[in-house]
């Protein structure tokens, strides 16, 4: 009988437990969605300086439903990556100024690693932006601060290439010492939007 | 000492969770790549200590003795969870600095291990003492681990904090200590400093092999030593 008592007490733990996260889940939903639409909008902004307002042409649509093709036929080495997002950057008068491009390398040490890409209309990367990255702390985390981080914006010319000589030529970014996935992934990341953005531009 | 603040010197010094009864040292090496970190760590998982040990040493006169595992472990996991969930949804810049240790802290050992030695057994005012002085000595043994590896593995004094310094550009960094191995090389180079400095309780050596540790002893039942520390 002591065991039925006993099961029947953890029975009703987790129970308790069960509904008070559920309860919680629900009160927390929207405000979370909230702060992930705000960053999400931060980031966006960050990248394309001079930018007003972001939409969505038709155009941009039909490419980012062809994302997978178009990153496959560009010979250019991505790995695990994937266009989550892209968008139009438009100025005050309504005038495009370039894109923002939302990707994703799942390359990373700890899981995937999203980025807000910034390029404007002649094909110059502006910067990038950090969404979604859970690297390790004073490792791969370090690619949020200045000095990796800035190596990404004002950069012409084709894809980017990792290099780990600490003398970066014209188109190398210098990785993180101790971080190679890290940097290889936001690399990776980086480029598949390059690539996405070329073809927003093209057509 | 009275009662209260011999909890606080208990978690610090005479049973530092970090040197003397080694637990959660899986974080520890994995989140003391620099001082501030080292402390950011120790102070989350404070919080949650006081606040586990509190629920469970409340909930200990119900939950009972063969399932007391099980449902410790749903306590802690389902109170971390809402923590997260709540600082997510409501405090979004505390997340953005936290929110990497939160799932480290759920499966730290020292969680479970004070609930089951100390929070399971004694009155709720005493389990929340013991929360916040083990609390306490793993975030000055976490800090101090950050501080000689980034010191050593990336020649910075408390980078991260307003103090921020370097050492002079001559310096060159022994990186591996901001590394895997580094950790490990740290912590025991502490520990074994410490036990030099016999911080440690060494008891009354009645029993060979006896150093004084009795929550860690495997011979308790039948020791002759037992709590004469």
């Amino acid at each position: 009988m002591t065991k039925l008592k006993d099961a029947l007490i953890l029975f009703v733990i987790t129970i308790v437990a069960g509904l008070l996260l559920g309860g919680v889940n629900e009160v927390t939903k929207e405000p979370i969605a909230e702060q992930e639409a705000l960053r999400i909008a931060r980031a966006y902004q960050a990248v394309s300086p001079g930018a007003q307002s972001f939409e969505q042409s038709e155009k941009i649509l039909t490419l980012l439903e062809n994302s997978e093709t178009l990153l496959a036929d560009s010979g250019v080495e991505l790995g695990n990556v994937q266009i989550e997002d892209a968008v139009e950057a438009l100025d005050a008068s309504g005038n495009l100024v370039g894109y923002v491009v939302k990707s994703t390398s799942k390359d990373g040490y700890n899981g995937a690693i999203t980025l807000a890409v910034g390029v404007s209309l002649d094909g110059t990367l502006q910067g990038i932006d950090f969404i979604v990255i859970s690297e390790t702390k004073g490792l791969g985390m370090k690619a949020i601060e200045a000095p990796f981080k800035d190596q990404f914006q004002n950069r012409t010319g084709g894809p980017l290439v990792l290099t780990k000589s600490g003398a970066p030529a014209e188109n190398e970014i210098d990785a993180i010492g101790g971080a190679t996935f890290t940097s290889s992934a936001t690399v990776h990341a980086v480029n598949a939007a390059l690539t996405f953005a070329s073809a927003c531009m093209e057509q | 000492m009275n009662k209260y603040v011999e909890r606080i010197y208990n978690g610090v010094a005479k049973e530092n969770p970090t040197f003397i009864l080694m637990l959660g040292m899986c974080p520890t090496l994995a989140v003391t790549t620099s001082a501030f970190n080292g402390l950011g760590m120790g102070l989350s998982t404070m919080v949650v200590l006081v606040a586990s040990n509190l629920l469970i040493s409340m909930l200990r006169k119900i939950i009972p003795d063969k399932v007391r595992i099980p449902a410790y472990i749903v306590v802690v996991a389902t109170l971390v969870t809402v923590v997260e969930m709540l600082i997510k949804a409501f405090i979004p810049s505390l997340y953005d600095a936290l929110g990497l240790y939160i799932p480290l802290i759920v499966v730290n050992c020292i969680i479970l291990g004070r609930a089951e030695s100390y929070a399971s057994k004694n009155p709720p005012v005493l389990s929340a003492l013991d929360g916040v002085g083990m609390g306490l000595g793993f975030s000055i043994a976490l800090t101090c681990i950050g501080f000689f590896r980034e010191l050593i593995g990336e020649g910075t004094i408390l980078s991260g904090t307003p103090l921020a310094m370097s050492l002079p550009e001559f310096y060159e960094p022994v990186t591996i200590f901001v590394l895997a191995p580094g950790a490990f090389l740290v912590l025991a180079l502490i520990n074994a400093f410490l036990n030099a400095l016999h911080i440690q309780n060494n008891g009354k050596k009645k029993v060979e092999g006896c150093d004084g540790n009795c929550c860690s002893c495997s011979g308790l039942a039948d020791c002759a030593s037992r709590d004469q520390n």
